[in-house]
């Protein structure tokens, strides 16, 4: 495996019972994925794009073959230290953002590093940076019911980036949003994934997103029927 | 964490607010009902017990059997003695004695001719010495119509009913016709200190209460009495250890030969309704009581079970951050502890009040009662709850028990699913 190895699957098989049956979603996946890149996983509904994405985040567990994460096999760690990897490592953004509509957006923000037991003070200035990133300065203090699509959007980027993990998960993360947002979006993902040298994984069938991948790996049915790597200089 | 936690619990009224109100508002109904019920039932023997039987008395053997026809012939004889060994040997109770007796109440007017006359059924009991409960256990004072207490052993109270009845006003000058215990006739003079009314239907209407010592002169009882009544020191009346008392006593004192012996009766010997009642009583407590619990817990433990599911998405996003899943699911368990202590104190402090003023004041339904009473057993009009010890403690059973478990049942997921799962729920 090489040094800048962020995920490693081998050989990853993921069946899910249904009635008395199996349904096998992934089938036979191997993978690397390295510090920096900004991957897609991309493919028809129901090929098991989410599925991949929750067994590299220790959401879902793999039913055969290896899982590398970080250099920790997540085979078999049990789910404390799980937590722990994505406490520290990890950050998530989903498509539907899942914000806890009781907090502000600050309070949103701060749970990654009230989590990690960070100083008051730190945190502080952690929130208040990672919310500038996003532009919701003006923001800080609504709750997301006050919030449009695709500033609730930002704030759970926010809150996947403000503990400067080293991998960061997004499923569909444009699915709920228009055009302009989306763009949006990804732009500010694209700066901090070249900013913080963040790997990013992607799952997603929304087309304004391919424009923006480094690597594309393409699902069909439970396999990796293509992986190719885009070169481009000056997005 | 908890800081953060407590702060989100605090906003989101649907999680603090609502359950303990809810809590709140079912563990109060639990108390006072359950109190009501409680009370309700031991109004309903105590006043059976001050009028006709007490919570246990002391009869002679032959009195019991024709204790109908008032037969102060065969009376208490020694009654001092007599209450000392009950004061010492059953110190639970309080014993008092009395003297029950009917005869002729005439009322003359200005030249000394009878102006009215009619029946009158007396009662001597202890209204006079230091340390008496009668005029308590009566409830004198706020049955008191007109006039006042009786203050010697010459005042009598009349019942309104028979007031009204002999056109008897306070401060006239009675005389009762009747027989000694010797069975010489006699008569004797009593002046009307007051009116009353116990409002428990017909059981006064032709009541005459006075102080023990004028009954023992009018009747020629020294140190003689019809019964001795026995009460348990709360007033509540606890038909196992009545029963025990009683058969203990009997045990030791009753002599089966001597028809002049003493021998105890408790309330539920006092008349075969009686006897039903008390059986039954405690029966239907039990049940509904019970079904009342059970109906209320599954009411709580469904609100703590739906306050969980609710709940998952949030428990699915702090694991997804990376929170533990014993973090994540012992933050839930004490936050429905909070919830449900919060709620069952409130809710029990409620329902103490409302039972502690039901205890007080009660609540009347003479027009209901007055058709129901007999003679063998009094209705009250006016219902009491009780506050029991189990009281302080039965809400505990559905507020925080019931309210924890359902949180705890439906943590569980938080254990059994993969977390991808716990999104899922959230989504749809
Ligand atoms: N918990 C589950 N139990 C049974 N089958 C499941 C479960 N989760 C996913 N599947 C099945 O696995 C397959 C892959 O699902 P997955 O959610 O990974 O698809 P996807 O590529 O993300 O699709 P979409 O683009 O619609 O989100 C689907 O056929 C789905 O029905
Ligand atoms: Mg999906």
């Amino acid at each position: 495996m090489e040094n800048n190895t962020v995920i490693s699957i081998q050989n990853l098989i993921k069946r899910f019972p249904v009635g008395s049956e199996f349904f096998t979603a992934l089938k036979d996946i191997t993978l690397d994925l390295h510090k920096g890149e900004f991957t897609g996983l991309v493919g028809p509904s129901g090929s098991g794009k989410t599925t991949l994405l929750n067994i590299i985040g220790g959401l879902d567990s793999p039913t055969e073959g290896k899982v590398r994460v970080l250099n920790q096999p997540l085979n078999n760690t049990n789910h404390n230290e799980r937590a722990r990897l994505r406490r520290k490592y990890m950050g998530f953004i989903f498509q539907s953002y899942n914000l806890l509509p009781v907090y502000t957006v600050f309070e949103n923000v701060e749970l990654p590093l009230i989590l990690n037991k960070m100083n008051k003070e730190d945190r502080i200035q952690k929130v208040n940076q990672a919310i500038e990133w996003v532009g919701l300065t003006n923001k800080r203090n609504s709750k997301p019911n006050m919030l449009s699509g695709g500033e609730c959007q930002r704030t759970a980027i926010a809150r996947a980036l403000v503990h400067d993990p080293v991998l960061v998960m997004a499923d569909e993360p444009t699915a709920n949003l228009d055009a302009e947002n989306s763009h949006n979006i990804m732009k500010i993902l694209t700066k901090l994934n070249k900013e913080l040298d963040t790997s990013f994984v992607f799952a997603t069938h929304d087309e304004k997103i391919m424009g923006y991948l480094k690597r594309i790996i393409r699902l069909e049915d439970g396999n990796i029927v293509d992986d190719k790597k885009i070169k481009k200089e000056n997005i | 964490m908890i800081r953060f936690l407590t702060k989100g619990l605090l906003r989101d009224r649907s999680r603090s607010l609502f359950p303990v109100v809810i809590i709140t508002i079912t563990v109060g109904i639990v108390i006072f009902t359950i109190g009501f019920m409680k009370g309700t039932m031991n109004s309903v023997f105590l006043d059976t017990a001050v009028i006709i039987s007490g919570h246990e008395k002391v009869v002679t053997r032959a009195y019991k059997e024709e204790s109908q026809m008032l037969p102060n012939d065969l009376a208490l004889l020694d009654v001092d003695q007599i209450i000392e060994n009950l004061n010492n040997e059953y110190p639970t109770h309080f014993w008092s004695p009395r003297i029950t007796f009917g005869g002729l109440l005439d009322i003359p007017d200005n030249n000394g001719e009878t102006k009215d006359q009619g029946p009158v059924i007396a009662m001597g009991i202890d209204l006079l010495s230091n340390e008496t409960r009668m005029p308590e256990i009566w409830g004198l004072e706020k049955c008191l119509v007109e006039g006042r207490l009786p203050k010697t052993s010459k005042e009598v109270l009349i019942s309104k009913k028979l007031a009204n009845k002999l056109n008897i006003s306070v401060g006239d000058l009675t005389t009762f016709i009747g027989t000694t215990m010797h069975n010489a006739f006699t008569t004797y003079n009593f002046l009307v200190a007051g009116t009353f009314d116990l409002r428990k239907g017909q059981a006064d209407k032709q009541m005459m209460l006075v102080d023990i010592s004028g009954a023992r002169k009018a009747l020629d009882m020294e140190n003689a009495a019809s019964e001795i009544f026995g009460f348990t020191h709360s007033l509540f009346y606890n038909d196992d250890k009545a029963v025990s008392v009683r058969t203990n006593y009997n045990n030791s004192y009753s002599d089966t030969s001597d028809i002049f012996s003493p021998v105890m009766l408790a309330l539920r010997d006092s008349s075969e309704q009686m006897e039903t009642m008390v059986d039954m009583v405690d029966v239907f407590l039990l049940i509904i009581g019970g079904v009342f619990l059970i109906i209320v817990t599954i009411v709580l433990w469904n609100m703590g079970l739906m306050n969980g599911l609710r709940r998952h998405g949030e428990f699915g996003l702090r694991l997804a951050i990376g929170e533990s899943k014993g973090d994540v699911y012992r933050s839930m368990i004490l936050e429905s502890l909070i919830i449900g202590f919060t709620g069952t104190i409130l809710g029990t402090g409620i329902g103490l009040m409302l039972t502690y003023y039901v205890q007080e004041y009660g609540i009347d339904y003479s027009e209901v009662v007055s058709s129901m009473s007999t003679s063998s057993m009094v209705m009250p009009n006016i219902f009491y709850a009780q506050i029991t010890p189990e009281l302080y403690y039965i809400g505990f059973i559905p507020g925080v028990i019931a309210t924890v478990l359902g949180a705890m049942l439906s943590g569980l997921a938080i254990y059994k699913r993969e977390m991808a799962q716990l999104f899922k729920e959230l989504e749809i």
